[in-house]
């Protein structure tokens, strides 16, 4: 019983530590041409390679990849994954693309808390290229 | 003449009628109160009840040994087993007060000289028992049971349970030497090889396993054996290579502390030693030494495996001349030392052994290896050095390369750009030249991974596998310890050299 209250007591502290440190930088909407951090899954299809973000949801994103930066989403195809993305262009709604990716990593997702698992981060407003 | 013969045989009776006979029997500890079984049927003996029953008609045989035992408590199976075959033993139970009572009485006869030269003390310890302790506080020659104090729940280290040390007995055996007093020591336990440490030529231990594996109970158990034999056979040395021979029922590994089997167990222990380990859960002796091996185990293994093979041909080949002095001094028939059956089993067991060890390798080398750091990075260029793609180690060995360059190969190239078209060519440049990069690494290091857990789990049928085997060999090398046996025993140094194992008379 003991080890129980002590065993929940760290689950909540630790949950609740991940929680306060997303709550601290949550993500954003989409605010146009920039640099952003972002975190989505990679996806391919026969026209290429895409990045989505908030997936599944009323504000989902599709990001299509310029084919010169595909192999570097090549590792994180159909897997939750987190980097900095530069948009240039105008987006039609809420499809776009991007200009080039880095910093790619692998994220762990928290299936408990959506709302701060996937998300844009703008990094540096721009101007879009015409 | 004939009277001075009858005066030596009449002094030599008597001699031995009063030369006194000491049996204690310890232990019976670490066994959980209030066990219950699967069906919640309550359990109330301990695994030590058939080795009890066992030993009673040696204990009811030997009328002319004074005996004393501290055993169990608090299980009332093995109290009425107790009570009923061990009816004229006093009992009490065994806490580490009356382990040291015990001591502390049979040093206090030694020393007053109550017992003196050419007297016996036959100690059994049948008991829980630990590793040996080597860490920086405490260096124990022999090593610890569990008294009745807790239940031993880890079975390597029996934490909890109340532990006693067996180098407390150097106290019995140093004095024992001394005064010329015979000391016999069978510990029971696991572990118990490390137990014999406390044999000299003039204490001998007998062992139901090595210092490193675990002992059984059953109906078929080494320990058994040895308590059934202690009713027929003449001498220590008697009992325990029958018993060795019989006991089918064990991956345990018996000893002895004969200048023979020194040399025996010295020869073969350590190359056995992972062909009696097992995977199974309650005794899984295989991953912890899989995960505490360093360096190349594979290897390790090759070289393992090929000193094993040695000393099987060597014993294959000396058969004839070793079975040829048996004939003449023993008049025994001649029978063919068949090791077939301990090749394939040991052959079998190998290879499934060195495919684990290949694999841990694998995973444990990666960190090492500058260039197969799993956090270090390899870049790929294209040919007209366009396009430069950098991935880890961990990347690169998680892309589905040919996925992508059939996806590459299928795009419909006719409504792109030639800018595009040349960035598809060059894409399928890098991922040729990762992909062959990708394949050289999981061909230089087989079953690549990143965890140990994933290496052990990806063999599915590990326990069943690595405890029939165990049980096979432990069997089938028997033959093996004994033809080695008979083969040293038979060495002229051996013959001469003082052996308390055969002295020690029943």
């Amino acid at each position: 019983m003991k080890n129980l209250i002590i065993l929940s007591f760290i689950s909540l502290f630790t949950i609740s530590s991940l929680f306060a440190e997303e709550k601290q930088k949550p993500y954003e909407s989409f605010q146009g041409c920039g640099e952003y951090l972002v975190a989505g899954t990679v996806h391919t299809s026969k026209q290429g390679f895409f990045i989505i973000i908030n997936e599944k949801t009323q504000s989902e994103y599709t990001f299509k990849s310029p084919i010169k930066e595909e192999p570097k989403l090549a590792p994180y195809i159909n897997r939750p994954m987190k980097g900095k993305m530069l948009v240039t262009k105008m987006i039609n709604g809420t499809i776009g693309e991007f200009k080039s990716v880095s910093e790619l990593d692998l994220r762990i997702p928290n299936p408990l808390n959506p709302i701060y698992n996937t998300g844009f981060r703008l990094l540096k407003k721009m101007d879009c290229q015409k | 003449m004939k009277t001075l013969f009858f005066l030596f045989i009449t002094f030599t009776l008597s001699f031995n009628a009063y030369a006194k006979k000491e049996l204690i029997l310890i232990g019976g500890g670490g066994e959980p109160f209030n066990a219950k079984d699967k069906n919640g049927k309550s359990i109330n003996g301990t695994i030590f009840d058939y080795a009890l029953q066992a030993l009673s008609p040696f204990v009811e045989k030997s009328m002319d040994w004074e005996k004393q035992m501290s055993f169990n408590g608090g299980h009332p199976e093995t109290d009425q087993i107790l009570a009923t075959n061990f009816s004229n033993i006093p009992n009490v139970p065994f806490t580490e007060a009356s382990y040291l009572a015990v001591i502390k009485k049979y040093e206090d006869q030694l020393t007053n000289g109550e017992l003196k030269k050419g007297d016996q003390i036959l100690l059994i310890i049948d008991s829980h028992g630990a590793l040996n302790k080597t860490d920086k506080k405490i260096k124990e020659e022999t090593h610890s049971i569990s008294t009745t104090k807790n239940v031993a729940k880890n079975k390597d280290t029996l934490g909890a349970s109340g532990l006693v040390s067996l180098d407390e007995l150097k106290r019995i055996t140093k004095l024992a030497k001394e005064k010329g007093v015979k000391v016999g020591i069978i510990d029971q336990s696991c572990h118990s090889g490390n137990t014999l440490a406390l044999g000299d030529e003039n204490t001998c231990v007998l062992t139901t396993t090595g210092p490193n594996h675990y002992a059984w109970a059953g109906t078929t158990t080494t320990d058994i054996q040895f308590n059934k034999n202690l009713a027929t056979e003449k001498n220590l040395e008697e009992v325990f290579l029958k018993s060795r021979r019989e006991a089918t029922g064990d991956s345990g590994f018996a000893m002895i502390s004969s200048p023979t089997g020194q040399k025996v167990q010295d020869k073969i222990y350590e190359v056995l030693t992972p062909y009696l380990y097992r995977f199974d859960s309650a005794h899984d002796k295989l991953t912890p030494y899989f995960n505490n091996s360093s360096g190349d185990i594979a290897c390790k293994y090759e070289e393992n495996f090929k000193q094993l093979t040695q000393v099987i041909s060597e014993v294959e080949g000396l058969k004839n001349q070793s079975l040829n002095f048996l004939l003449f001094q023993y008049n025994y028939t001649t029978k063919e030392v068949d090791l077939s059956e301990l090749k394939k089993s040991l052959e079998d067991y190998y290879n499934f052994q060195i495919e684990i060890a290949k694999k841990v390798d694998s995973y444990k080398k990666i960190p090492s290896n500058p260039n197969l750091n799993l956090n270090g990075k390899i870049s790929f260029t294209s040919n007209d050095r366009t396009s430069v793609i950098t991935y880890g180690v961990k990347e690169l060995l998680s892309i589905d390369f040919d996925r992508m360059i059939s996806d590459a190969n299928a795009r419909n190239t006719n409504s792109m750009s030639d800018n595009e078209r040349k960035d598809i060519k060059a894409n399928l440049e890098i991922m040729t030249k990762a992909q062959a990069k990708a394949k050289e690494i999981k061909e230089k290091f087989p079953g690549i991974t990143t965890t140990i857990e994933s290496v052990l789990s990806s063999f599915a049928d590990k326990e069943t596998i690595s405890s029939e085997l165990a049980v096979k060999i432990a069997a089938q090398s028997k033959i093996l310890y004994d033809a080695l046996y008979k083969k040293e025993a038979s060495s002229q140094e051996n013959m001469n050299q003082p052996n308390p194992c055969r002295d020690f008379v029943l």
